[in-house]
This record gives C-alpha cells, sequence and structure tokens, in this order.
C-alpha cells in the first residue's frame, strides 16, 4: 500500500509545484431558466431575450473554484440538487459553465474527449445491443487502435473488472453490478487521464456498492488515475477519497473542502474513519 | 455482425431489383401496343387457347384424403408430442375442416359453382397453369415489383426518417406534408401515377412504394427519437463524432423499431401491389385474376387469392423470424 501512495503523493507534490492541474475550475457558476407556459415547464441554458414571460432562474452552481491534481481521489459529496452532477457534466464537456473557466491540462474544455471518460449514473448507460466484449471493445474501435491490441486490452480489462466469461453476453441478463462493472471496464479501457463517475453505485444494494468500491479502489492504485466521484453519501465519500468537496444546498457552493489522510484500504471500523464520516455529517447538516 | 448479414441482404435485393427491372424497362420503351392502344401481353392467355387442365380430383377422394391428413397429424401428435407443436395441429385442422367444409358444400351443390368454385377446381386450375409456365411468370412478375418498390421505400424511407427525428426545423416542415400524403390511401394515386409514369411497371412501383414507405418513415422517426440521451453521450464520451452517433447508437438503437416498420410496410405494400396490379400492367398476380374476371374464369380468380395469401403468409413469417433474431439483445 504504501509504495503506491506514497508515489501518488510524490506527482501530486511536483504538479502542484509547477501549478500544473489537470483540472482547473475556476469561478464557475451555472444557471438555467425555467420558463413556464401552458402549465409545461421549458428549461432552456439560455435566457430567451425576446420572450413575455418571465423565466424563473435555477442556479445549479454558484462560483465553484477547484483544482483537482494529477493521481488524485476527489469526492464531491453534496445534498441532492446541489449540482454536483451539473459540475461533473462540465468537466466532461457535456455542458458548459454559464461564468467562469473550466480547463484540462490549461486548456479549456470544448467538449466530451475519451481522456475524461464519463461513468454514468444508471448502468442503462451500456449498449445493450452491444455484448460485454462489444461494449468494452468499443473505445479502442473509436480510437483506430490494431486489431491484436485491441484484443489484448480488452482482455485485460475484463480481468480486471471480473467479468472472465461473460464476454459473449448481451447486457439484458447482467445484474446492476455487472452492468456497472461494464460501465467502468468500458471507460478505463482507453487509458482515460481522468476517471469521472456520478453516483455509479447509488442504485446497487449495499454488499455489491461495498464490492465495487473496493474495485474502484484497486483500479485507481493499479493505474495511477485521477478519479472525480461524486456521490450523496458520506460514507462512500469518507471511504474512498483523499480529498472531500462538501457542497452546500443549491445554489451549490463549496462548502469545505476535507482532505482524507488514511491509507488505502480503509476499514469502516477504524476509529480515524468513523471521525472523519461524522465530521462529514456534521457539515452536510448544518 | 447482424448488420453486415442485413446489410447483405438488402444489396441483393437491390441487386435483384436492378436485374429483373430491365427487361420491364426495355418492354416499356418498345411500347408493345395493339391497334386499340392497350398493352398486349406477351404470352397466350390459357383459356383463349382452350387448353384443357388436368383431371380434377375426385371431390370425394380429395376430402377422405383430407380428413386422413388431419387424422394422422392427430395420431403423430399424441405418439410424438414433443415434436410436433399443438398450435400447429390445431391451426392445419382448423384449415383442414373449413377446406372440407368448402368442398362438401359444393360436392352436395348447396352453391352454384359459378359463386364459389370447389378446392379441387382451383388445385387443378392452379396446376395446369404452372405446368403451362403461366403462374409463374405472375408470381415473378408481381414478386419482382414488390422487391423493388420495397427497397425502395427502404432508401428512402429510413434516411428521411432519420432526418426528421434529428433536426427540429426539417421535420416542423416536412411533418405537415407527411402527414398530409399519408392519409391518402395509395391506390388513390393510380390516376395520377399513369399519367406521369405511363403504362407498365412505374406507377405501380409508384403505388407499392408509397404504401410501404409511410410505415417505414414513422417508425424509423418513433425509433430514432426513443434513442436514450445517455446512448448518445456515453458515445460521445467514448471517442465517436456525429457519425458514430447516427450509426453506432441511433441505429441499432432504433432497429427493433425500424423493422417493425419494414414488417408493417411490407404488408401493406403487398396489399398495394394486388391493387396496383389490376390496372396498368400486364403481369402479376393481380392481374392474373383481373384478366381471369373478365373470362369469369372463377377457379384461376381463387386460385390467384390462394398465391396471393400464400406469399403472403411466407413474407410475413420470414420477417417475424428475422424480427426475433435481430432482437436477440432486447
Ligand atoms: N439539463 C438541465 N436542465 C435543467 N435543469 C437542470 C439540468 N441539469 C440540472 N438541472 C438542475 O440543476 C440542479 C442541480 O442538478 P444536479 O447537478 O443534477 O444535482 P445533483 O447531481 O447534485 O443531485 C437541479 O435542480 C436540476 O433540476
Ligand atoms: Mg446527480
Amino acid at each position: 500500500m504504501g509504495k503506491i501512495n506514497e508515489r501518488t503523493l510524490t506527482s501530486i507534490a511536483k504538479n502542484a509545484q509547477n501549478g500544473n492541474h489537470v483540472i482547473a475550475i475556476e469561478n464557475v457558476s451555472k444557471c438555467f431558466f425555467v420558463y413556464t407556459s401552458h402549465g409545461e415547464e421549458v428549461i432552456t441554458e439560455k435566457r430567451r431575450w425576446f420572450s413575455r414571460r418571465k423565466p424563473c432562474e435555477l442556479v445549479a452552481l454558484k462560483d465553484v473554484s477547484l483544482n483537482i491534481d494529477h493521481g488524485e481521489f476527489v469526492a464531491l459529496l453534496g445534498p441532492s440538487g446541489c449540482g454536483k452532477s451539473t459540475l461533473l457534466r462540465i468537466i466532461a464537456g457535456f455542458e458548459f459553465p454559464s461564468n467562469g473557466t473550466a480547463k484540462f491540462k490549461g486548456e479549456e474544455i470544448k467538449g466530451p474527449d475519451p481522456k475524461r471518460a464519463m461513468i454514468f449514473q444508471s448502468e442503462r448507460a451500456v449498449f445493450p445491443w452491444l455484448t460485454v466484449e462489444g461494449n468494452i471493445g468499443l473505445g479502442p474501435r473509436l480510437q483506430d487502435m490494431s486489431s491484436e491490441e485491441r484484443k489484448e486490452r480488452v482482455a485485460k480489462t475484463i480481468e480486471l473488472i471480473q467479468l472472465k466469461g461473460f464476454e459473449k453476453t448481451y447486457p439484458k441478463t447482467l445484474s446492476g453490478g455487472m452492468l456497472q462493472r461494464v460501465a467502468v471496464g468500458r471507460a478505463i479501457v482507453n487509458h482515460p487521464e481522468v476517471l469521472l463517475m456520478d453516483e455509479p453505485f447509488g442504485a446497487l444494494d449495499a454488499q455489491t456498492r461495498h464490492s465495487l468500491q473496493d474495485h474502484v479502489v484497486r483500479i485507481w492504485q493499479s493505474i495511477d488515475q485521477t478519479i472525480v466521484f461524486v456521490t450523496h453519501d458520506i460514507e462512500e465519500a469518507a471511504y474512498l477519497a483523499n480529498r472531500v468537496v462538501v457542497f452546500t444546498q443549491r445554489p451549490g457552493q463549496i462548502k469545505e473542502v476535507v482532505k482524507i489522510d488514511l491509507p488505502h484500504p480503509r476499514k469502516r471500523t477504524n476509529p480515524e474513519f468513523i471521525e472523519y464520516r461524522n465530521y462529514l455529517a456534521d457539515l452536510i447538516k448544518h | 455482425m447482424r448488420y453486415k448479414k442485413i446489410a447483405l441482404v438488402l444489396t441483393l435485393m437491390l441487386v435483384l431489383g436492378l436485374i429483373s427491372v430491365t427487361p420491364a424497362i426495355t418492354w416499356a420503351a418498345e411500347k408493345k401496343y395493339d391497334q386499340k392502344g392497350g398493352p398486349v401481353a406477351t404470352w397466350d392467355r390459357p383459356i383463349e387457347k382452350g387448353f384443357e387442365v388436368g383431371e380434377a380430383l375426385n371431390p370425394v377422394h380429395f376430402m377422405i384424403g383430407i380428413a386422413v391428413g388431419v387424422l394422422i397429424l392427430h395420431l403423430l401428435r399424441s405418439k410424438f408430442p414433443k415434436v410436433v407443436p399443438l398450435a400447429a395441429v390445431r391451426a392445419l385442422t382448423s384449415i383442414g375442416v373449413a377446406v372440407i367444409i368448402w368442398e362438401l358444400v359444393l360436392y352436395l351443390q348447396l352453391v352454384r359453382s359459378v359463386f364459389l368454385p370447389p378446392p379441387t377446381a382451383v388445385l387443378a386450375k392452379l396446376q395446369g397453369h404452372w405446368q403451362k409456365g403461366y403462374l409463374q411468370i405472375h408470381i415473378w412478375a408481381s414478386i419482382k415489383r414488390l422487391f423493388i418498390a420495397f427497397f425502395l421505400a427502404i432508401i428512402t424511407g429510413i434516411p428521411l426518417g432519420f432526418l426528421v427525428a434529428n433536426f427540429r426545423r426539417f421535420s416542423d416542415y416536412i411533418d405537415p406534408i407527411l402527414n398530409l400524403i399519408r392519409v391518402v390511401p395509395p391506390p388513390a394515386w393510380l390516376p395520377f401515377a399513369i399519367l406521369w409514369f405511363g403504362i407498365g411497371n412505374p406507377p405501380s412501383i409508384y403505388i407499392i412504394w408509397l404504401g410501404a414507405f409511410f410505415p417505414i418513415v414513422l417508425n424509423t422517426i418513433r425509433g430514432v427519437k426513443d434513442t436514450q440521451q445517455i446512448h448518445v453521450e456515453s458515445m460521445l464520451n467514448l471517442g465517436g463524432n456525429k457519425m458514430d452517433v447516427y450509426s453506432k447508437v441511433m441505429l441499432p438503437s432504433a432497429f427493433p423499431t425500424i423493422f417493425t416498420g419494414l414488417r408493417i410496410g411490407f404488408g401493406i405494400a403487398w396489399i398495394c401491389l394486388v391493387t396496383a396490379e389490376l390496372v396498368a400492367v400486364d403481369a402479376g398476380l393481380g392481374w392474373m385474376i383481373d384478366d381471369a374476371r373478365t373470362l369469369l374464369d372463377t377457379p384461376t380468380i381463387l386460385g390467384g387469392m390462394v398465391m396471393i395469401c400464400m406469399f403472403g403468409i411466407i413474407f410475413d413469417t420470414i420477417f417475424r423470424k428475422t424480427e426475433k433474431e435481430i432482437a436477440r439483445w432486447q
């Protein structure tokens, strides 16, 4: 355990010295405009200047600044609807800030990029018309990788997510936990620089969730990845991350950033862990 | 992989269509009209030649034969319940009994055979036509017409559906026109089709195309619109571009719905085919029926109907089977 953590820590230190963050969020705000006409809500991203109706302004994020360095495992923690997903989608390039800038390795984020792989909240993101192998092999296929290299990578990934023997299976016969593992495999097969996860295990039972959390930690350690993990589960945040960003209620603002100095793998019964967890719970409550 | 197979079938259909349309075009170019201006059949009408069809089966033997066949089927079912499906036995029994009743009604002369020819007479006629090669000509003419028109409906309908489903402005302009044309039953276009395209294959192909086109377009629109946003975003996130989203997300995701559209479209095309063939062409099962009508050759009329029914069932079965195969992931 020690070795990998040391390595990540030194690389964090090195990047911090250069002022070279992997992800740099500066004063990002995001608002939506909700127009109500005939009882129907229309939500737009741009204000309609010529509309007769006054929109109700919905501020999802307000003045959020956050830097994330290489090798970090950051959790975004906050109550439902506080804009965590919105921030993650801005980092992924699906949405753009209304104000402020979001940068990836010094360049403004202009759209989705396989270097910033997203794992969605719902396991339905897995393509149901492709087999497990097809789903995982799609990324490399789109990158024009040679077929041998692709096969090797897919096989390795399937081993890593422990789905050997299910290569030719269609998603409809897999359980929720297995599907989410496929989604993880599909994301990591491209060797992304950042892994973005949006409450990926929220819908699963406790046992599956715990085993998948250990999975994610293993993956994080083994390939020295940067991970941004959205969750509303305090324990999950404390268990996984080395930095927890706590958000306020909507409009989402950063309340506090908590560093968790516990080595992986963590124990849920460890008194220090419980202390961290209680501290986070207090933060969320007030 | 399955999509490659389907693409192969579509290409085959196109080749078949192109090959078969060539003689039709040359025929139209030569304009084989007689003095009165009507099209001349390029073969002998069997009845004018007065050829006798083979001896019809003895009705009694026929009825007993079918009854025995049904009994044997039930025996087989009781012996090998696993091999012979119950539903098939019941279906064949019901058809067999209906045919027996039909024959019996005529055998007992409860109905005059001019109004309803008995199955034995129909079979004899069909067999005679087959031997003469007359039946094959019409079957082939109908099928190739159908395939060309259906292929055209696919290659026009699916892309248009994609455009309408993806571009709001385009759909706002196109939708009303589509809906106006959609409610007109395709055969109503016949007079104009003939006016525009002349006599021969083109007007009937136009009618059939129109019949198949709308179910295909509408189902494509629905299927594509039902594509989940999360799948589109996944594809973009994996490094796909717009084309990848169309071909690797929207197409497979919409495929089951599109395929249902193809099946419905094919059914309507089949109906339009027979209607269109009653006019403006000189071959095809519909034409055969209409030609027999002028001669009051009721067994040929019924024979044509039987053929239409048979091919309809065959095509529908093929579609159903393929649909099941395609939707394996669902
Ligand atoms: N595409 C969108 N259109 C309109 N409103 C949105 C959109 N995305 C998010 N919102 C709104 O922004 C707020 C924050 O949403 P979200 O980021 O999903 O919260 P969280 O993930 O923290 O639960 C919510 O009130 C939601 O209704
Ligand atoms: Mg969310």
